[in-house]
């Protein structure tokens, strides 16, 4: 019987179920790609080769957090739950049906709710999964061999951790449920009373706010020297300065606002007051998002970051864009050739043996490492000298090619090649490595025929760039990824947060209709509402990151290099949570 | 002749429910609201008085009838025009939660003129007249759960004439209140109509409070069944009229 309710309650209020149910499903399938990649150990250890253990440890940490986030959104989506139901369950007490039958009902709909959204949000895990991998894969240009849609683990592991969780929250609602009496349940909407301040503490705690955050910005340059300690006591400062910055200082400007004249035009002061008095329950939340807005704006600017650095890397790294051994390459499709020559060789022995004479006219770009003795000294951009072949970088990495043996081949620069068979290499150097890419993606495939080890990279530039791209490649790839699965759990746990307070919202904005206002002007207070609610951590957030960015200055050419990308990806994915959210308010809060 | 401030002429409401045809809830009612008049609409639960005052306070549509507001027909205004009407015109009490318990007494009071842009300064003004008229001046930085059931309800009657407007609507305005604070609240309504010349159009199903009106309809089955007529005589004894009338109904 009681399931049978259970089930007709979810058909009867589907549309405001559906909003509920899509939440809950875009959790579950974030938590799935999540631990898809979390758990497939052959992806991570591919991904890079150097810094294996910090990535699977990125990723643990990176599992706790959404795991944390996940509860937390979970909670609000079933506070949000229970605030649909929570009339409808006053009536069935005063009709006689007992708490405990309540309680019971509650966890079943909690429950049947957690399935669904579990089996749903793993097809639709899946399908992202797919979808996402394909796409990112595409446009970093690289191949991840061991990216799979999921195996039966993951999916296990998925389902279980959210019926967990929805077990969890069904006998926390069934707890709190039963220790409401029938009368509070039927005034689901309960009257809140705005909390007393004192002024002067709110001042000295809203002035430490701001001092706080602003030291862990200014400390941000110089945090990594000081390593985990000073990572983690500018973390402490900068989440400490927002919990107060938010729920102190905004609350001092809200108070400010509404003295002043500003505020006494239209409905600034609605809004105003609005936020006044949701600032107490938002602040943790608000809180939270703020700072997740911020590492997910980093992570990706990070990674993007990187990654745009990484054809400066190749280039600084080769003297030569590209060197081939396929006589019928024709460089005439390249853009801007600044240097292209062909020479012969001979080997023997793993011995290269190039023309002296011909060495010296052609003037082979290379880079000069050793200088002075000092063999970490900054490679020079120069051309072969003759008289010391076995400086030049360029003359061993093509030895090393046409012999393919790496490390093992000698270089012997002389007037009269040896007998045996005479091959030529001809080498081309672009001005821009990127503008040629396509092309020379073109010719380093005709190239495999012409390979003695078919696994080595193509010397030059280009070959560079395919290796840098596959070790980091991976890591951008990871930290987009990172960064929008958390961005789209915290842009979702604001969302409901918001829509789960609609019930106490929607009278006042019916009075408002009653008093004159006009419904366009509704809609746009109503949008700006929630519009503040949104703002708010994003503005903080972005301040976070970009301040943020500087603790990469040390470690990464130049950190703020990936950010405009970022911010685009980050602005777009959480400006659409904003409108979404916003239109369903408006849809829930004010009448036809 | 001066023109009455509200003129509502055959209006008709039926509302639709599903398939099965619903009786109509007003059934080709007329009634006229003198300026200046007190008027109020008396009728048993479901005779429809919350309906009647949705339509003539433009908050619902008929199914067929006019309204006219100051000699303006209200029904062939747009949502938008309608509402500044709204804003401007009209003043409303309603039985309970008619405040925002997000905005403190003083804030609840200026929106109708923040909503009309009106000067700062002005807007302080006015709230502060009508804070002493109506005796909230203490309560004025005080939130709307911290203020008891009578002290809510004048705030809300501050609210509805801050912006001095032509009529004022009240459904149950004492419908919450206890008979003491009922008749304070009735006070405070007859000063208003008195020295503000607003002319106040209220609902109520409670004898007593509809004893301080200046006439009375009765409203049943949709229709007018009766009207009541205070004249020269004392509340007291128009309120025993009105019992009368009321058991006149009964039988
Ligand atoms: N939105 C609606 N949809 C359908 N029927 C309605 C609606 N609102 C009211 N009614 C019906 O119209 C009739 C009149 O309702 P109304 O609220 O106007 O009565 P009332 O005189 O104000 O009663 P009360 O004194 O109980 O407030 C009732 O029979 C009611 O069931
Ligand atoms: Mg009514």
């Amino acid at each position: 019987m009681l399931n049978k309710i259970a089930f007709k309650a979810l058909r009867q209020k589907w549309r405001d179920y559906s909003v509920l149910l899509i939440g809950t499903t875009i959790a579950v399938a974030i938590f799935y790609m999540f631990t898809n990649i979390a758990m497939n150990e052959e992806l991570l250890r591919s991904l890079s080769t150097m810094t294996q253990k910090m990535i699977v440890f990125v990723f643990v940490l990176g599992q706790i957090l959404l795991g944390v986030i996940t509860f937390v959104y979970l909670n609000f989506a079933n506070s949000f739950l229970v605030r649909l139901r929570q009339k409808d369950y006053g009536l069935l007490s005063m009709l006689g049906a007992t708490k405990h039958q309540i309680g019971s009902l509650l966890l079943r709909e909690t429950l049947l709710l957690g399935l669904i959204s579990s089996i749903l949000g793993v097809f639709v895990g899946m399908g992202i999964t797919k979808l996402s991998g394909q796409a990112l894969m595409q446009s970093i240009g690289i191949k991840l061999s061991h990216w799979s849609v999921g195996t039966p683990k993951v999916v296990l592991v998925t389902i279980g951790f959210f019926l967990l969780i929805f077990l969890f929250n069904g006998l926390y609602n069934r707890w709190r449920l039963m220790r409401l009496d029938t009368l509070t349940l039927l005034q689901a909407d309960h009257v809140v009373s705005a909390k007393k301040v004192n002024p002067k503490r709110q001042l000295i705690l809203g002035l430490l706010g701001i001092i706080l955050l602003g030291t862990s910005y200014a400390i941000m340059p110089k945090v990594v020297q000081w390593q985990m300690i000073g990572l983690t006591v500018d973390l402490i400062l900068n989440v400490t300065g927002t919990y107060l910055f938010v729920g102190q200082t905004l609350g001092l400007v809200t108070y400010w606002i509404g003295k002043s004249e500003f505020g006494q035009k239209g409905l600034r002061n609605f809004i105003n007051g609005q936020l006044r008095f949701r600032l107490d329950e938002y602040k943790r939340i608000l809180t939270m998002i703020a700072v997740l807005f911020g590492l997910a704006l980093g992570a990706i600017s990070v990674g993007q970051g990187y990654y745009v650095s990484l054809p400066k890397q190749a280039v600084e790294n080769d003297a030569l864009t590209l060197a081939t051994k396929n006589p019928k390459t024709d460089f005439a499709d390249l853009k801007d050739v600044t240097y292209q020559a062909q020479l012969d060789y001979v080997v023997k022995d793993q011995t290269v043996y190039f023309n002296k004479d011909s060495v010296k006219k052609a003037q082979v770009p290379t880079l000069v490492y050793q200088q002075n003795g000092q063999p970490d000294a900054k490679p020079k951009q120069t051309t072969v000298d003759v008289n010391h072949p076995e400086d030049a970088y360029t003359l061993s990495t093509l030895a090393n090619y046409v012999t393919g043996v790496p490390f093992g081949s000698d270089v012997q620069l002389v007037n009269q090649l040896p007998a045996g068979k005479q091959e030529i290499i001809k080498l081309v150097k672009v001005k821009d490595l990127q503008a040629n890419e396509s092309v020379l993606k073109k010719m380093a495939a005709n190239e495999k025929a012409y390979m003695s080890n078919p696994d080595e990279m193509i010397p030059g530039a280009y070959g560079n760039l395919i290796t840098l791209k596959t070790i980091f490649g991976g890591l951008e790839f990871m930290s987009i990824f990172l960064g929008i699965a958390f961005l789209i759990m915290l842009a979702s746990t604001l969302m409901f947060k918001t829509l789960s307070n609609v019930s106490l919202d929607r009278r006042r904005y019916e009075i408002l209709a009653m008093i004159g206002t006009t419904p366009q002007q509704l809609r746009l207070t109503a949008f700006k509402d929630v519009g503040i609610l949104f703002f708010i951590p994003m503005l903080i957030g972005l301040m976070d990151a970009t301040m943020g960015m500087q603790i990469f200055k040390p470690i990464m050419p130049d950190p703020y290099s990936g950010f405009s990308l970022g911010l685009m990806l980050v602005l777009g994915i959480y400006g659409g949570y904003y409108i979404l959210t916003s239109l369903i308010y408006q849809r829930l809060v004010l009448k036809k | 002749m001066v023109q009455p401030i509200l003129l509502a002429k055959n209006i008709k409401k039926t509302y639709q429910s599903g398939a099965h045809v619903a009786q109509p809830v007003l059934n080709d009612l007329s009634l006229t609201v003198e300026n200046g008049e007190f008027l109020a609409i008396m009728g048993p639960s479901g005779s429809g008085k919350s309906t009647l005052l949705n339509i003539l306070s433009t908050l619902m549509q008929p199914t067929s009838g006019s309204v006219t507001i100051n000699g303006q027909d209200i029904l062939a205004m747009n949502d938008k025009d309608m509402a500044k009407f709204r804003g401007q015109d009209m003043g409303f009490i309603f039985q309970n939660y008619n405040l925002i318990e997000s905005l403190t007494v003083a804030e609840n009071i200026a929106l109708p003129l923040n909503l009309q842009k009106k000067a700062p300064k002005l807007t302080q003004e006015r709230v502060q007249v009508v804070s002493e008229l109506l005796n909230i001046k203490e309560l004025r930085h005080k939130y709307p759960a911290e203020l008891s059931g009578g002290q809510q309800q004048r705030v809300g009657a501050a609210r509805a004439l801050v912006h001095e407007p032509g009529l004022i609507f009240g459904d149950e305005p004492t419908g919450a209140l206890d008979s003491e604070n009922a008749r304070e609240m009735m006070q405070y309504l007859t000063k208003i109509n008195q020295e503000k010349l607003i002319s106040i159009l209220m609902v109520t199903h409670d004898p007593f409070s509809a004893s301080f009106a200046s006439r009375i309809l009765f409203l049943n089955d949709g229709e007018i069944a009766g009207e009541l007529v205070r004249g020269a005589q004392s509340r007291e004894s128009f309120y025993q009229q009105i019992l009368q009338q009321l058991g006149n109904f009964e039988e």
